[in-house]
């Protein structure tokens, strides 16, 4: 979580030094949810996420040099600087994106759940979305077939209360978003998200229910981002109060007074800790700084899996 | 329909049609939570008759019933026999009384069947013959008929009048039909259907007053001066309100019009583009923001399938205007920069407009929203806050359909819109020794053809420039147009300049390379030496 953290501290950072450009959704505050994710299910589920992608990237075991690359646009990047922040990828660490359309990547969770349902293994698509995106058309389309077809597969809804500046109360009559789950007979709960443990268990729970063929559950995970929508927005339409409280339920503080309470850890583990996330950040850096901007050759490659692009020339 | 009902105090409400099938579509999910959300007064029937076409049921849905899906937008949700007159009268005549007084959307489920095919040439041979005797039982009409007379209210006689009345009624409809003569197509007819000609007055500045806006605020004002012109007129988009829209083009409306006429809307384009046209049914006009051009496809059904084809179908217009923020340049990647402006030129029934300045930006948006038919405005991103301009004060309109002359010269002419009519100017600049017509199309669609015929007749060259990639881009419509209607006085082959057929790259450098600018001094170095 803590590394999680300080990446997009520094995201943020380079971000308003105009050494990241486009768009930078950050994901402080929600980092409880990543961590639960990571640990509950298996190295090979697969996740597929919207553009509020980099910490789950990297929670999913995607080096944060390749990421920062990428928000640095370099050819070192997870997409070879061809994707950007909103467009993170790594089919080695079963990580399908990083999605810029809000709500098209929960047809495609179901997609890859049907190919591992197809194929007989027992890996678990964890497909996730933004309360925003839950009311797209693209999200009752997947819900109905999902649970038609019984598909492995967990929908996760990060419900961090605001679509930009559109609060949920806003955007739908009823509130409860995981009761969307419940009309089409899918197991729905919500969950605390600002505990890694409550995730934790939760997504474990649906994983085995997944696994057993037992088909979808939805969870509707309540997390709080600190920061603007993207690194454009003031977050004017949220009170100081609002963004003070969330800020006492913070998940890593509240994993770092654990870990000492129960002696899981001793203060100099902890320092230690920071001191190498520190350092895992910095390096980061120094590898986009020093990595190449791809190079124009690059223009027509993997638009096609063949290699015969562009089709007409001059 | 019920957001203007609603809007305008008519105490009326809507009942909106589907069949189970329908129901697997993503527009219905959209609809219950926007009528929820907005508490509008709306019926929706579903007619459950057991099969989409040839899929039963079993396979279109695991809940037990399509009611349940009402909870899920915490509206009320009712199961009726669809196939009792009586109970479907009953519940539909209540919840009208309801709905009236206090407006909400309800969802109902009529169970019934059919007991034909999908269509008359498919037949029913999918259907289990012992369900078919099941609902056979059940008719309405013979059990209606059953109960009336059990109760005494029809006699035999009275049915049998009735039965003929019916016969008549639909053989002399028949013999109409039949005795009409064969249509024969008459092409100015058909295109005509295309678009409502009611067309109002241009709007001239009364004043000469002039104040230099950048080009986002040409587009503002714009809306500001139509939203006091018509009072008719509601803005719809994501984050409008009091967040001012992602652009902030909206920045302060709330305050000034309100949040009914000003609607922040869940993130649901499809179902939004699809209520512009239920307004417009009613006579409301509305602007639907696309926060970038790119998630049109969200919309896209409604878009090319309802808003361009109802006043061909039905001479209603749809008096509605979509704002395209779009285009690259900025860093944006894939899918915040895009240039789709193709889609919508090749489907008849829509307008588009793409102003390359704030003087044409905020004429042609108050020309848009005049106009009573669906209007696909464009407006470039890069040039939102790069470029500004003296522009009147006061409305004013420019006419769709008109091409700009934005320089004049002798040995070529360069065919453009959008960022391209800067990339030229900045060419030209570049090449001082090159003389060149600058024609700024303005609107795509329709198109204006004269003002490229002449251009090109004068010059004999033409050099087509766009920002959206090449094939099958807007330029190889207008090639083969001047290929066909200037050949003699073509002193070149036509050439087109447009972007990479690849998607648009993130990095800074490779979107450069993507962007036809990238290429354009040397295509028109080699046309000019040809
Ligand atoms: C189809 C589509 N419509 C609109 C947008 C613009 N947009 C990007 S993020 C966003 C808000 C999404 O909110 P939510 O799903 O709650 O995710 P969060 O940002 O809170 O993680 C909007 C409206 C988009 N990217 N795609
Ligand atoms: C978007 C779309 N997909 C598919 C079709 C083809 N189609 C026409 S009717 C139909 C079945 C619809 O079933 P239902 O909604 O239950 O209505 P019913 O015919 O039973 O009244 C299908 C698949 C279509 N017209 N439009
Ligand atoms: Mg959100």
């Amino acid at each position: 979580m803590l590394l999680l953290r300080r990446f997009e501290e520094r995201a943020g950072v380079l971000y308003g030094e105009r050494k990241i450009r486009g768009f930078c959704h950050l994901y402080i505050g929600q980092e409880a949810v990543a961590a639960g994710i990571a640990t509950a299910t298996r190295k090979t589920d697969p996740l597929i996420t919207a553009y509020r992608d980099h910490a789950l990237a990297i929670a999913k075991g995607m080096s944060p040099e390749s990421c920062m690359a990428e928000l640095y646009g370099k050819a070192t990047g997870c997409s070879k600087g061809k994707g950007g922040s909103m467009h993170f990828f790594s089919k080695e660490h079963y990580f399908f994106g990083g999605h810029g359309i809000v709500g098209a990547q929960i047809p495609l969770g179901a997609g890859i759940a049907f190919a591992e349902q197809y194929k007989g293994t027992d890996n678990v698509c964890v497909t996730m979305f933004g309360d925003g995106a839950a009311r797209q058309g693209a999200l009752h389309e997947t819900f109905n077939l999902a649970t038609l077809w019984k598909l492995p597969v967990i929908f996760i809804c990060e419900n961090n209360q605001y679509a930009m500046g559109t609060s949920v109360e806003r955007s739908a009559a009823e509130n409860d978003i995981y009761k969307l789950g419940l009309a089409y007979n899918m197991p729905s709960f919500i969950v605390d998200g600002m505990h890694c443990e409550t995730v934790h268990q939760a997504i474990y729970e649906a994983a085995e229910r997944a696994r057993r063929g037992e088909g979808p559950t939805f969870l509707e995970i309540k997390t709080y981002r600190y920061v603007g929508h993207s690194m454009s927005d003031p977050a004017k339409y949220r009170t100081k109060e609002e963004v003070a409280h969330y800020k006492t339920l913070d998940p890593i503080n509240t994993t770092e007074k654990k870990l000492l309470e129960y002696g899981f850890a001793t203060e100099t583990d902890i320092e230690a800790i920071k001191e190498r996330v520190k350092q895992r950040v910095k390096d980061s850096v120094d590898f986009a700084e020093n990595s190449p901007y791809p190079d124009d050759s690059e223009l027509f490659t993997d638009v096609y899996l063949q290699p015969d692009y562009p089709f007409i020339t001059d | 329909m019920p957001l203007a009902d609603k809007l305008r105090g008519n105490p009326k409400i809507t009942v909106a049609f589907t069949g189970e099938g329908g129901t697997s579509e993503g527009d219905f999910h959209e609809a219950l939570n926007v009528a929820s959300v907005w508490d509008l007064p709306i019926i929706f029937v579903i007619e459950n008759n057991g099969y989409g076409l040839s899929t039963p049921t079993r396979e279109q849905y695991r809940c037990q019933s399509l009611v349940e899906r009402a909870a899920g937008y915490g509206i009320e949700g009712i199961q009726i026999d669809g196939n009792n007159i009586l109970e479907v009268y009953d519940t539909i005549s209540r919840l009208a009384t309801e709905l009236r007084q206090s407006p909400r959307p309800v969802l109902i489920e009529a169970m019934t069947f059919r007991m034909r095919g999908h269509e008359e040439a498919s037949g029913t041979a999918y259907v289990p013959k012992a369900l078919m005797e099941e609902w056979a039982i059940k008719d309405p009409v013979l059990n209606y008929e059953n109960y009336l007379l059990n109760e005494g209210i029809l006699t035999a006689d009275r049915i049998d009048q009735i039965r003929k009345r019916c016969k008549q009624t639909i053989d002399a409809g028949l013999k109409i039909a039949q005795a009409a003569p064969e249509l024969i197509l008459d092409p100015q007819q058909e295109i005509d259907d295309v678009f409502c000609p009611k067309m109002s007055l241009p709007m001239v500045p009364q004043t000469a007053q002039m104040s230099n806006k950048r080009y986002i605020e040409a587009i503002s004002d714009a809306l500001r001066q139509a939203m006091d012109l018509y009072p008719e007129l509601v803005l719809m988009g994501q984050d409008i309100a009091e967040y001012g829209g992602a652009f902030k083009i909206t920045d302060g409306f709330v305050a000034r019009y309100g949040k009914e006429r000003v609607r922040n809307t869940p993130i649901c384009e499809s179902v939004i583009a699809g209520i512009g046209l239920g307004m417009s049914i009613k006579g409301m006009k509305t602007m639907i923001e696309m926060q970038f051009a790119d998630f049109v496809t969200c919309a896209f059904n409604q878009i090319v399938n309802n808003l361009d084809k109802s006043h061909y179908r039905w001479a209603q217009n749809a008096d509605v205007v979509v704002r395209m923020p779009t285009g690259g340049t900025v860093g944006a990647g894939p899918f915040h920069s895009q240039s789709n402006e193709a889609w919508f030129f090749h489907t008849p029934g829509l307008k588009v407009v793409y102003p390359a300045t704030p003087y044409d930006a905020k004429g042609l948006l108050l020309a848009a929203l005049a106009d009573p038919n669906p209007v696909i405005f464009f407006e470039h991103k890069a040039l939102y806050r790069s470029l500004a301009d003296d522009i009147p004060d006061e409305p004013y309109t420019i006419e769709i359909g008109k091409a700009r002359t934005v320089s004049t010269g002798s040995d070529l002419s360069i065919i453009t819109y959008g960022l391209g009519v800067h990339w030229a100017t900045r060419a030209l600049a570049a090449a001082p020794h090159i003389s060149a017509d600058v024609i700024d199309l303005r609107t795509l669609s329709p198109l204006d053809t004269n003002a490229i015929y002449e251009s090109v007749r004068k010059t004999g060259k033409a050099l087509v420039l766009h920002e959206d990639s090449l094939t099958g881009g807007i330029g190889g419509e207008i090639a083969a147009l001047i290929a066909q209607h200037c050949f003699e006085r073509l002193d070149a082959p036509v050439v087109r300049c447009g972007a990479l057929d690849t998607p648009i790259p993130f990095a800074i450098p490779l979107e450069k390379q993507y962007m036809p600018e990238a290429r354009f001094a040397a295509a028109l170095q080699e046309l000019w030496e040809y």
